[in-house]
């Protein structure tokens, strides 16, 4: 298990709890990062723990890493530098998992990333099964529309994790029960990528030019996936898309029902796609 | 010659112009559903349509459907724009005497095909 730590070795909270962890014998591994990016090599971090020093810059230090992580399964955890609600308040609006303090215990801040992290498996029948069709069909539609291959970077069952989309589509599917799919986008990568797909035709397409544009690109999606999965346990009905805007939004999924996320990566940022489907 | 794109998302509207004017098509116009589509079969002489399956307010069975109950309308050649690739879906249109099913996202060779199938004597 990855844990990154991060804020300044100053911070003797920092210095304490890496001790206490590397002694928990979880099998914990630990990057200490003293820098507000986090490595390239995050996409399979169990949680990242953000040391408070007091100073404002640390609520920029939690959007960096929700940023980096915005559509992977990683829990920020804040460890305020005092009990104060008014700085819980603003970590908490920074984007953090869930916030902690100095007087926290060791144990308690590494029970809330244990807590936090989503580790939870995703079967391989339903992995290759359905996944594997809907990330064919991402795939196919991103080269055949845009000229873009992408990679997928993670693919986990959300349980806690809370999701943030600046531009969504969403797209009701009907199989055995209702559920939907929904495709996220940061505003510059659904920017650049209605750009790419306009090339030639619109220079500079507006607002109502990318909720279009992002709104199609799901509905291809999702009926390129139909298309592969008919006759197959995982066939479905679809509606068309409504898309859904708001820089920071919250992306819920139907409660009770399992929701499995792909996150991808690709030239023109990241993006998820997000499951939900009573099979 | 006049062609009528019928679909929901402006993004393939302006897509499928593009297309058709590297085809050396410049005469279109456009509709966002199937009444709008109707509305305008009414008022204008419309040699081809392309025609989207899932529109909100009337669809593309939907708007098949009335255009081949209408005389004026009947042997209207139409092409199927859709991403829906499921073969029921196929089947469903092609029993309204469609010309050619182009499935999305598609390319100027998939176009150009459908419509030399469409009007053979282009």
């Amino acid at each position: 298990m990855n844990i990154f730590l991060m804020g300044s070795r100053q911070a003797g909270k920092m210095t304490e709890f890496e001790k206490f962890a590397a002694g928990a014998g979880k099998e914990i591994r630990l990057s200490v990062v003293d820098r507000p990016v986090l490595p390239d090599l995050i996409d399979d971090a169990a949680g990242v723990v953000l040391f408070d020093d007091g100073k404002q810059s640390t609520a920029e230090w939690i959007a960096n890493v929700r940023a980096q992580t915005r559509y992977l399964s990683v829990p920020v955890i804040a460890v305020a530098c005092r009990p104060d609600k008014e700085i819980q308040a603003r970590l908490l609006a920074a984007g953090a998992s869930a916030v902690c303090d100095c007087t926290s215990t060791n144990e308690h801040i590494l029970n809330e990333i244990l807590n936090q992290c989503n580790n939870e498996p995703v079967l391989e029948e339903i992995r290759t099964g359905l996944l594997g069709p809907f990330t064919s069909a991402t795939a196919m539609t991103f080269r055949e529309m845009a000229g873009v291959e992408i990679a997928v970077r993670s693919v986990y069952q959300k349980k806690k994790h809370k999701m943030f989309g600046d531009i969504s589509a969403v797209i009701g599917l009907m199989a055995r029960t209702e559920g939907a799919m929904v495709i996220s986008f940061p505003d510059s990568s659904a920017l650049a990528l209605t750009k790419r797909i306009l090339s030639g035709l619109s220079d500079e397409p507006e607002s109502d030019a990318v909720r279009d544009c992002i709104g199609e690109v799901a509905n291809v999606i999702v009926g390129q996936a139909r298309g592969i999965l008919s006759n197959t346990p995982y066939s479905f009905a679809m509606s068309t898309p409504t898309v859904v805007s708001g820089a920071g939004h919250e992306i819920r999924h139907k409660p009770g029902m399992p929701c499995l996320v792909v996150a991808f990566s690709c030239e023109l940022g990241d993006f998820a796609l997000q499951l939900c489907l009573g099979i | 010659m006049k062609v009528l794109i019928v679909d929901d998302s402006s993004t393939i509207r302006m897509i499928l112009k593009g297309l058709l004017k590297q085809l050396m098509i410049t005469d279109t116009v456009e509709a966002a559903d199937g009444n709008i589509a109707l509305a305008l079969l009414a008022n204008q002489t419309i040699d081809l349509m392309l025609l989207d399956i899932h529109m909100p307010n009337l669809d593309g069975p939907g708007c098949l459907k009335a255009i081949r109950a209408n005389p004026a309308t009947v042997d209207l050649p139409v092409i199927i724009i859709s991403s829906d690739t499921t073969p029921a879906q196929i089947e469903s249109v092609q029993a309204f005497g469609t010309r050619a099913y182009i499935k999305k996202p598609f390319r100027i060779e998939g176009l150009s095909e459908a419509l030399s199938n469409a009007l053979p004597m282009r």
